[in-house]
This record gives C-alpha cells, structure tokens and sequence, in this order.
C-alpha cells in the first residue's frame, strides 16, 4: 500500500508476465510511455485501452494573487495534461465504494450527519428491546437467584415476606443446582432450628406472627423451589413446623396467592417447588418430605377454605384474619377440609392435582384405613367434582389416621420440635402415609387432642403393620403429591388466565413487545416450568440431575420453541417494527431463518451490499442484513469497521438469488425501512 | 490516437512482432492497473505518476432544484504529468 511503484518495478512485473527478456521489456515500456507522450504533443490526445485517456488541455492565462505578499500576477497560458482513468479501471479501482450511490438529503435535516428520521427511532426502539430481552436472558440464566431477586419486588407487597424471600432465594440457588438434597437430608437428621422455633410457637399457638412464618420458610425453603419464595414455600413449610394448625393457616397464604393477580407466580411457583421436592425426597429420610406433603395437602384444604373466606390482596392480612376467624383451634382443619368437600370453588383450578393427590394416596397408604375412610368421605361428600372429593378423602384420611395416635405424638411433639418428633414418629409409622399421618396427628394431637378420637380404628390397623419402614415408598407419595401439585398449578394457571400462555408466545416471537422484566423473566420461568412439569413425572434421575435451573438459558431458549410453532417462527433478532411489516404487508413471506450462514466482520472496504451480494446473489439484499442486525449497527449507511454482523439463512419466500420478486420486496422493504 | 496506432509506433520504433507488441501491452497496463489497484503509486520517469485517490463523501447541490445531495466518497486515479513533460508541452 501507498509504495511507489518506479518504471523498474512495471519492468519486471511485466517481464514475470510475458515471459519476455526484462531488457526487451524495458525498452518497450521506455517506447510505451515515450509514443504516449509523442502523440499527445501531436494529437494533444491519446486513449490507451484499459488505462484511460490522456488529453492535452490549453489554459488560457488568467490574473491571481500572490498568497504571500498579496501582489497581483498574471499566470500565464499553458497547457496542462488530463488524465481520465479508463472505465475499467475506473471501477475496478472504486469497487469497495461501488455500492454507495447519491443520497438525496432532507433539507431541513443537519448539515452533518445524513441519517433518516426513522430510522433513530427504529434502533432504539430494538436497541432497548435487544437489551431488555438480553438482560432478562442473563438474569434467568445465572442460577435461579436473579430471577427470584427479579420477581421479590412484585411479590415484595407481602413486606415481611421480603426477608424470607431472599432467604429462600439463597436456599433456592442451592435448591437449583442439587444441594437442596443435601440440605433437606440435613434438616431430617437435625431438627432445624427454624422449624423447632416454628413447632414452638406453634405449640405456644403464636401464628399471627410473621417471625414464625418466615422462619419457618426459610427452613422449608432449602426444600421448596427457589422462585416462589414466600409463597409456595409457606405453603410446604407450615407443615414442616409439624403443627398441623399452622399448615392449613400458611396454606391460606399460598392460596391467597393464587386469587391475586400474581396467579401466575404462585402457579409457577408450585410447579418448581414440586421438582426440588422430589429431588429431596430421593434422599431424604422421608420425615420432612412426608411433612410437607401433608402440608401441601393442607395448604390445598385451606385454599378452598380460604377462596371460600374471601379474597385476599395482602395475604398477610388474610392469614390473620383467617386465623382469627376460622379459629385458633385445631379442630378447625377437619371443618376445613369438610368445607372443601363443599367448596365447589377449591375444585377448578386444581382439579388434576387433586386426583393425582388423591391417587397417590390411595397407591401408598392402600389400606383399611384409607377405605374406611374414602367411605366416610364418600358418604360426606356431594361435593361438585370427584376430585376434590378424592383430595379430600386424602385428607381426611391423614387427619383422621392422625387423631387416634395423639397420645404419643402429643408428647413427642411437645419435647421435641417438629423434625426429630417425626423421625420418631416415622419409625413407629410403618409407612409414608402413616408418617404423614403422624406429622398430622403430632399437630392435630397436641392442640385437638379430642377432635375425633373415635377413628383410632384405622390408625390402629396402619401402626399393627410392620415397621418395615419403606422410605421408597414415602418418597414416592411425597414426589407424586408435588407432582400434583406443579400439574394443579399448570392447570389452574391455564383456567386462570388462558390469554397468559399467548401472551407468553407473542412475547418470545417479539420481544419488543415484552412489557417490563420482571414479568418477562416470570413467562421465562413459565416457559422453563411448563415442560418441566410433564418431565417431573418422569424418574427422579431426570430430576436429580435436574440442570434445567442451571442451563436456564437454554431450557429458555427450547420454552420459547416450544410456544412457537416451528412453521411460522420468525427469529426474534429481526426488527421487531420489520416483523410487525411483513406480518401486515406479506403474509406469504416466511421470516424463519435456518440458523446462520456465519458471521462476518467488517473491513475496510467490505459493506453490507458485498455481504448480501456473496452470500445472497444480489446485493439488493443487504437490508435484511441490517434488519437483522439492527442491535449492532446503527446506522446501515455507516457500519463502523469492527461490526460483526450476523448472516442468516433466509427463506426463499425473502431471498432468491435474482428473482424479480424477491428483489422488488428488498427494495420495498429498503424504501420502508431506510431512507 | 488509440492503441492500436500507439502499438504500431512502438513496433515501427522497435522490432516486434504485433503479437509480441500486443502482449507487452496488456501486461503493462495490466501491471500499472494492478498497482493502483494494490493502492500504490506508479511512477514513470519522465512521464508522470499515477495514484489513487479516495476523495471523501461531500454534500452537493444541484443547482437547478437546490436539492442537496450527499455524494459517497470514491477512489479515482489521478496523474499527475512530471515536469518533463509539461516542459514539452509548454514548449509546443
């Protein structure tokens, strides 16, 4: 570059050419130059093919200033010597600018820079969406910890709900990675303080306080999934407190929850509480995970109670107020649970969880008991759906099978908090049902103990069984019952609000469209859960390994898949505004895109419409490159040296070679899109 | 005067035959246009220099409708004759 090239050097370029002798080629480039310059003198023109036309041109002597001293001078006539390069050469030589042409300026537009009006807001417009939806991307991505900072703030109208939301956040990461088993393993062997205190308090029959909520929270939440904190991790954890009461009182929360606009959360929420739940359950001593199950059986009994009650924007309020109002007495679980036989309005939403519930109930415990009492229930219950009724038949039977062994577990409970007392318990129950129905009957016994006494029967039949204490089987009625519960969740959220799953899909064909982060990152979460619940159905080992939380991005990425069809998927790094054209404009025009060609940076020299031309077969195509792009180039008549652009397979519906058609919509799309 | 008389006087200056003197030719200008091409400037003694230029993008205005238009930059040749053959010239 920039050498200068003497008569030497074309000498011996010219002798490697021909082959000729250099001094043979030295004197005909010598004659070259010399006949040149002869016959201008003679012609006063001469034209070279493919070099270009020298002409002589006679100046006529004209006056001027001298710069320096400013004295008047005539330059005289002369002749000087113009040189037109050969068109050829010509645009050889421009070729890397050969694709700009003349841009007619808009006369009220600033002097410098010659960008078009649209076009700043295009970017930035797609500039913020980009960044949004790359923001809500990282932020799902990490672990689940920034998506559950993200969604705190919305359900942060719970105020104290707060702390115990971060702390379930902190035990949700470990929660998503597999250290909730570890810990939850941790809690069976040793009480954890978090649910002595709550047993105590409890017992102390303190559960207006939200102390005691939190703590109790923050203990179930190494259990619980990470993102629904407050919520669903009440829910599991009153049970763990082992205090059947404040079980069915948390569980008003988590179904307040569900009344409040934030369904979606709460529904979510259940659904990732389910995963981690099974994944313990594998591991733990079943204690724990029986108590939880029993709680989520509760929370559900209270929900129906609860929808019945009222509605409930502040749940804190309504647990409360629940509380007071349906009674400080334990007896009030039974009359719950009856009133959820009746309640036709518990039924909708979880009705699949409900009988999934139910039916895990029934393959579990399958026993007198539960017969005698799916009779009792059966005979109680005209209740609207059957699964409630099996729900609640699942329910009494753990209340009930509970009640009679109150004597022990009475005081069991009483010295000990809640973990260590069902570990015992566990051992003398010969099974995960009967676990559960320990857990129950510590809490039931120790405040109702003369509740219903007279079903001692059943209990009788389940503690004359052996010990053989199969905690498989426990897992599995714990795991069954969450998977209810994530399925109950998914329904009841699709009943609540069936427009939410299309918003969902519009979202992730445009992100632009996407409202605000928090809500996005909670569709993400969505999109993530919703196969996740089908698959939580599936072996534990799926579970276990269970990298859906880790690798969000991609478990994001394959949701969004998942919503839009395959067919009609439009690649959401197109301009959201060019999207929403061609929908409008040309339906027939398919804006999928079969991954990417590569990506390529830009030289000096190398623009867009030499892209398109290499890439496309025509460089009228270059638009779609920029629209592809709009998130790296600014603006697509400057694209700074460095940008790195992203080439995409184009369908042929937009891209086709040098088809008139296609290249009259490239034009088109040019004059809407750039000025 | 065109190529073809220009070859014909440098054959009649030189013994070649016209094949010869059409290769030696092309592979001039041919060399000549791939320097410039390569962004270099060829200088021939006695004759004059060839270089590209890039001339940046300007805003011109037509005078007839007052539109202004940006013109994109370009890369043309320029030459520039040396004083040799100016001095020729101006002697004519």
């Amino acid at each position: 570059m920039n050498e200068k090239i003497l008569t030497a050097d074309l000498v011996n370029a010219v002798a490697e050419a021909t082959n000729i002798p250099k001094n043979r080629c030295d004197d005909f480039v010598k004659a070259f130059f010399e006949a040149i310059a002869n016959a201008l003198a003679i012609d006063g023109i001469v034209k070279v093919k493919g070099l270009g036309s020298f002409k002589l041109i006679s100046v006529e002597e004209r006056k001027s200033v001298n710069v320096q001293n400013g004295a008047e001078m005539i330059i005289p006539a002369h002749v000087k010597v113009s040189f037109t390069p050969d068109k050829s050469l010509k645009d050889e030589i421009n070729k890397p600018y050969a694709h700009l042409k003349t841009y007619v300026l808009n006369p009220n537009a600033p002097l410098d820079p010659p960008e078009p009006d649209d076009e700043d807001v295009v970017e930035d417009v797609t500039a913020d969406d980009s960044s949004q939806s790359e923001n809500l991307v990282s932020e799902s991505s990490p672990v689940e910890n920034m998506a559950v900072e993200a969604t705190i703030p919305s359900i942060s109208t719970l105020e104290q709900s707060g702390d115990s939301s971060q702390s379930v956040v902190a035990s949700g990461s470990s929660v998503v990675t597999e250290p909730s088993v570890s810990d939850s393993s941790t809690d069976v062997s040793e009480p954890s303080p978090l649910s002595t205190q709550s047993g105590g308090e409890a017992e102390s029959g303190v559960l207006g306080d939200s102390s005691v909520a939190t703590g109790v929270s923050e203990s179930a939440s190494s259990a619980d999934v990470p993102e629904f904190s407050s919520l669903s991790t009440q829910s599991g954890m009153a049970p763990v407190s082992g205090v059947g009461i404040d079980s069915a009182v948390v569980g008003n929360p988590s179904v307040s929850n569900i009344e409040q606009p934030k369904i979606d959360t709460s529904s979510s929420v259940n659904n990732a509480v389910g995963e981690p739940f099974n994944e313990k359950d594998n591991t733990l001593d079943a204690g724990l995970l029986n108590n939880r199950a029993n709680e989520g059986d509760d929370a559900k009994e209270s929900e129906g109670t609860d929808k019945t009650v009222s509605s409930h924007s502040d749940w804190f309020d309504n647990w409360e107020v629940e509380y007071e109002a349906e009674g400080g007495t334990i007896g009030d679980l039974n009359k719950q649970i009856d009133k959820d036989k009746e309640t036709p309005v518990f039924v909708q939403p979880q009705f699949s969880v409900a009988d999934e519930v139910a039916a895990s109930f029934d393959a579990d415990i399958d026993r007198g008991a539960i017969a005698v009492d799916k009779d009792k229930n059966e005979n109680n219950t005209d209740v609207s759906s059957d699964e409630s009724q099996e729900e609640a038949q699942g329910v009494h039977e753990t209340v009930k099978t509970e009640i009679p062994e109150n004597g022990d577990v009475a005081a069991e409970t009483k010295e000990m908090p809640a973990a260590e007392t069902n570990l015992e318990q566990d051992l003398e129950c010969g099974k995960a049902s009967e676990k559960e129905e320990c857990i129950a009957e510590n809490t039931e016994s120790a405040q109702l103990p003369d509740a219903e006494i007279p079903e001692s029967n059943t209990v009788r039949d389940l503690n004359t069984e052996p010990e053989k204490v199969q905690h498989g089987k426990v897992l599995g009625v714990a795991i069954v019952t969450f998977i209810v519960l994530l399925v109950a969740a998914f329904f009841g959220l699709k009943a609540l609000d069936p427009d939410f799953f299309r918003g969902l899909k519009a979202s992730s064909d445009n992100p632009p469209v996407m409202p605000n982060d928090t809500v996005t990152t909670l569709e993400h979460e969505l999109s993530v859960y919703v196969p996740e619940a089908d698959s939580t159905e599936t072996p534990l080992e799926a579970d276990n390994a269970d990298g859906s939380y880790a690798d969000d991005g991609q478990s994001v990425a394959d949701g969004g898949s998942d919503v839009a069809p395959v067919s009609d998927a439009v690649d959401p790094l197109w301009n959201g505004e060019f999207v929403a054209y061609m929908k409008r404009q040309h339906k027939d025009v398919s804006l999928a895109t079969s991954g990417l060609i590569g990506e390529t940076t830009i030289k000096p020299g190398l623009f867009l419409t030499m892209v398109a031309l290499q890439n496309y077969g025509d460089k009228a195509y270059w638009i779609y490159l920029y629209l592809y792009n709009t998130d790296r180039i600014k603006n697509p008549n400057n694209v700074p040296v460095g940008t790195k652009i992203r080439v995409p397979k184009l369908d042929e519906t937009l891209v086709n070679g040098p088809s008139d058609d296609q290249l009259n919509l490239a034009k088109e799309v040019r004059l809407k899109f750039v000025k | 005067m065109n190529t073809k008389d220009l070859i014909t006087t440098i054959r009649g200056q030189q013994s070649l035959s016209a094949e010869e003197a059409e290769l030696l030719f092309d592979a001039t200008v041919k060399a000549i246009k791939k320097q410039l091409l390569d962004g270099n400037v060829v200088a021939v003694q006695g004759f004059g220099q060839f270089e590209p230029k890039k001339k940046n993008e300007r805003i011109s205005v037509n005078p007839a409708s007052g539109e202004r238009m940006l013109v994109p930059p370009k890369i043309s040749v320029a030459f520039k004759p040396s004083s040799v053959l100016k001095d020729r010239f101006s002697n004519d």
